[in-house]
């Protein structure tokens, strides 16, 4: 069912969240994902809670075929930690969620806020044991002199029941702030990578780490770049990618050494002497790194734009895709009101044929390879209607300002949408606005 | 803060950045550098442009975060960026070498802090306490340590057996936590001092007494040990037991299925209530942690406008003759005075905040209430220049910088109890 784009056309179909406009901190959404399946799509806020929606799988032969997603789980994952130490406080946000391929009937999915990562287990009770004839009627245990015969409990259905439980918890590994996991191809390891440092852990062991990356200077005063955000290859589970605040993305083999401060490849584009300004810097840092599915190629996301890379060319790019090229002018403004530091996700769709990121007025930009077009939408409650077709929308950068534009100096730059997620084999992507999150799919004929 | 709505209101861009911007951010730059001057661009605009940015970057890195420990990313971009434009001054040769104090000693090998370089003025180091050494070099002959948690105890003086394999918090050299010898007497033999403590047990929370801290994180016993850690030392490795969970989340589960095995470290019973009333931040805690501790933040309130430098002790920024020896001197440290002073800067950036402050309600949104702003640059002067010449300025909350001598001295002997 995979429409390669262009003349695809986008319609709403859920929102899920307060409708309030005064939004409760620890509602605000700061990570989505769907699993590998696109069954589940989990979702992670401030306050440290983890919702999972389900697919309904509806009658997919039916030409109207939708299919809802409803909350099938819900969770406390984090909880505010204090370091009495620094006297600072732990936040308990969820920085990432990174769902394990299934191998059983249960679910297994990381999460992580800044210093903690955990492993949490989600798995159905539908059944439960009837027929002991060890309590009485009150609950209270019987004697056992009194019981005289040996009743063997059945299994009798029950409503179905959702369980999460945390399973490991890999803790004090990281003194600097977690920025991403990755989950190995080999199912056995992952990675978690913070502003300096990057670890591997093994999913079954979590009283040791070891550290791969370390770009911790001898003398702190050095300091001039961090890491951004680090990915595993999703078919050579040696090979992972971690990306910096100066523009930089660096491959890395783990066969090589085991401290892979030495990259196999550096990844850089040269600077355009013609966009050069005081915020050059600011605005090359990296704030997503993401493999497409095939292996062969890696999306970055900085500030303005998102670059596709061939992994087998390191000196550019090979394409780029602007997404706000408006707000460059507005860069002094956002360096002071500190929008320019804000970090935007990006995302694949399953045939790595259209890529996808968010910007601010709570638009969405959508870039089609193949066809060379590109789309901005809006997620906001005016577009709510089921089955809605969202408009194209417009951002008018100067002059005259057309019917249905609108223009740089009227975007809300506190409707942000930084976090999106594409279904791996169909058209339904999810949308993460400040508190809410949209489900949009593709108009179906 | 970037999630603080109006409702629904559209936010506008700011007019007069936006004009500043126009003018200057558009015209290419030809050339290398940062600062050539491309055609059509005059020299008085990128000059104030550069200014601009210069004073909002010193702002943003001075100036309070409410929530939790600030991004380091976001602080390593915008000191690159202040470096970028001093090292760009540098160049063009308006910089006038400026007096200050001695720079930092050389960085205990176990000090993950990442330390910005200090301002130039010694009272705004002071305030904002990101300096590490310069200030308590002075400060250490005026007075004696004060016997509080600092909040870069060195990783070693609390190895604990949970530690899990983080090298840093387990190799570090035993010595580099040892007390010289005459602060250990200045202190009145306060057992404060963590220099031979065995480890101490990760999880526990610490004992609402000042826990076993030496004000100290440097090696080297000749120099001055440093009261106050760099503002970003809150990003630095302390050991990661000290961490204690304030709920019991990680062993439990979410519904009504069996608990399962708990495959955490058991969690002591922590006050859940005390840290977050007490809650400092990263960027301000230097000065202010050193005389607070969780569930004393109460009684130390009138001293939380106290700065972490009484006027004794300043760098006497304006008439010292001598200049920074050290090659890697402080990044501002070459700036003239008056570029920084006089230049339009919102005294906001002179904020102090420490854990509480007057409004100690705050404390459940994080927040750190600003202190208004009250300094201006020739107030600066002013209490920089003759700190016990004529009458000292009376102390206010909203004055951090005017303080008077025998009132640090009261303080002082609140903190340590006599």
């Amino acid at each position: 069912r995979m429409c390669p784009g262009g003349d695809m056309q986008w319609c709403f179909s859920q929102v899920k969240g307060a409708i309030d406009d005064d939004v409760a901190e620890a509602d605000i959404i700061s990570t989505v994902e769907f699993n590998h399946t696109g069954e589940l799509l989990a979702t992670g806020d401030k306050g440290g809670r983890v919702v999972i929606f389900q697919q309904e799988i509806e009658n997919k032969n039916q030409p109207q075929f939708r299919s809802e997603y409803n909350v099938y789980s819900t969770f406390q994952s984090h909880e505010p930690e204090f370091d009495y130490l620094k006297s600072l406080e732990i936040e308990e946000k969820i920085n990432k969620i990174r769902w394990l391929p299934q191998k059983n009937a249960a679910q297994f999915l990381l999460s992580t806020n800044d210093k903690t990562i955990k492993l949490w287990k989600i798995s159905e009770r539908d059944k439960r044991p009837e027929g002991y004839n060890l309590k009485e009627e009150d609950g209270r245990y019987k004697d056992p002199n009194t019981i005289t015969s040996l009743r063997v409990p059945v299994l009798k259905p029950m409503d179905l029941m959702v369980e999460a439980s945390p399973r490991r918890v890999f803790a004090n590994a990281h003194t600097y702030h977690i920025n991403s996991v990755s989950v190995n191809s080999d199912n056995e390891t992952y990675l978690s990578a913070d502003d300096l440092r990057i670890n591997l852990w093994h999913l079954e062991i979590t009283d040791r780490s070891f550290n791969i990356v370390d770009i911790k200077p001898a003398n702190m005063e050095e300091l001039t770049e961090v890491i951004t955000a680090a990915e595993f290859h999703p078919h050579q589970c040696n090979t992972f990618v971690y990306s910096s605040s100066k523009g930089t993305i660096r491959l890395c083999d783990m066969r090589v050494s085991a401290l892979c401060d030495k990259h196999s490849k550096l990844f850089e584009e040269p600077e355009d002497p013609s966009n050069r300004s005081f915020f050059s810097e600011i605005i090359s840092s990296i704030s997503d790194v993401k493999f497409s599915h095939n292996g062969r190629y890696m999306m970055t996301r900085d500030y303005l734009s998102v670059k596709i890379w061939d992994l087998n060319m390191e000196n550019r790019p090979v394409e780029t895709y602007q997404v706000h090229e408006y707000l460059r002018s507005k860069l002094c403004s956002l360096y002071e009101n500190d929008c320019i530091f804000d970090k935007f996700e990006c995302c694949w769709n399953g045939n790595d044929s259209v890529v996808m990121t968010g910007s601010y007025n709570n638009f969405f930009r959508m870039f089609d390879r193949g066809h060379r077009r590109d789309v901005t939408l809006e997620a906001s409650r005016e577009n709510s209607k089921p089955m809605q077709v969202l408009k194209p929308r417009k951002v008018c950068t100067g002059g005259k300002r057309k019917k249905d534009e609108i223009s740089v100096d009227s975007l809300d730059f506190n409707k942000k949408i930084l976090h999106t997620a594409w279904h791996p084999q169909d058209n339904i992507i999810a949308v993460a606005t400040t508190n809410n999150l949209y489900i949009f799919q593709d108009k179906v004929n | 803060m970037r999630y603080m709505f109006g409702k629904g209101a559209k936010r506008k861009l700011d007019e007069d950045e936006e004009g500043l911007e126009g003018k200057t951010l558009e015209a290419p730059v030809a050339g290398g550098g940062l600062g050539v001057t491309p055609e059509g661009l005059s020299k008085v605009s990128y000059t104030l442009q550069r200014q601009t940015i210069f004073n909002i970057s010193l702002m943003k890195l001075y100036s309070q975060r409410p929530l939790g420990e600030p991004s380091l990313e976001r602080r390593v971009l915008i000191n690159n960026m202040l470096r970028r434009i001093q090292d760009e001054l540098k160049q063009e040769g308006s910089l006038r070498p400026l007096l200050l104090p001695p720079s930092p000693p050389p960085d205990d090998p176990m000090d993950e802090g990442f330390c910005e370089a200090p301002p130039s003025f010694g009272v705004l180091s002071a305030a904002t306490s990101t300096q590490v050494s310069q200030p308590s070099a002075l400060l250490m002959p005026a007075i004696a340590p004060p016997p509080s948690p600092h909040p870069m105890v060195p990783p070693n003086c609390q190895v604990s057996q949970a530690c899990p394999g983080r090298l840093e918090a387990c190799l570090a050299p035993l010595e580099a936590c040892l007390t010289p010898a005459s602060l250990l007497e200045e202190d009145g033999g306060d057992s404060a001092f963590c220099a031979v403590s065995p480890p101490t047990p990760p999880l526990s929370p610490p004992p609402v007494q000042p826990p076993i801290s030496a004000p100290l994180s440097q090696a080297p016993p000749s120099v001055p040990v440093p009261v106050f850690s760099s503002s970003l030392s809150d990003m630095e490795l302390s050991p990661p037991t000290a961490i204690t969970r304030t709920a019991a989340a990680n062993t439990t589960t979410m519904t009504t299925s069996p608990a399962p095995t708990p495959t955490t470290q058991p969690l002591p019973p922590t006050p859940t209530s005390s840290p977050r009333d007490c809650r400092t931040t990263g960027a301000k805690p230097e000065a202010a942690a050193v005389f607070l501790v969780e569930g004393r933040c109460a009684e130390l309130r009138p001293m939380d406008t106290l700065p972490a430098v009484p006027p004794g002790g300043l760098v006497d920024v304006s008439s010292s003759p001598s200049c920074p020896p050290s090659s890697s001197s402080p990044f501002l440290s070459d700036l003239a005075l008056d570029d920084v002073l006089f230049a339009d800067i919102d005294t906001s950036m002179y904020d102090f905040d420490p854990c509480t402050t007057a409004g100690g309600g705050t404390a459940s949104t994080g927040g750190l209430a600003k202190v208004s702003p009250v300094v201006t640059p020739d107030d600066l002067l002013k209490s920089l220049g003759a700190p016990y010449s004529g009458p000292a300025p009376q102390v206010s909350a909203n004055q951090p910088f005017k303080i008077d001598l025998t009132e640090l001295d009261h303080i002082m002997e609140v903190l340590v109890g006599s």
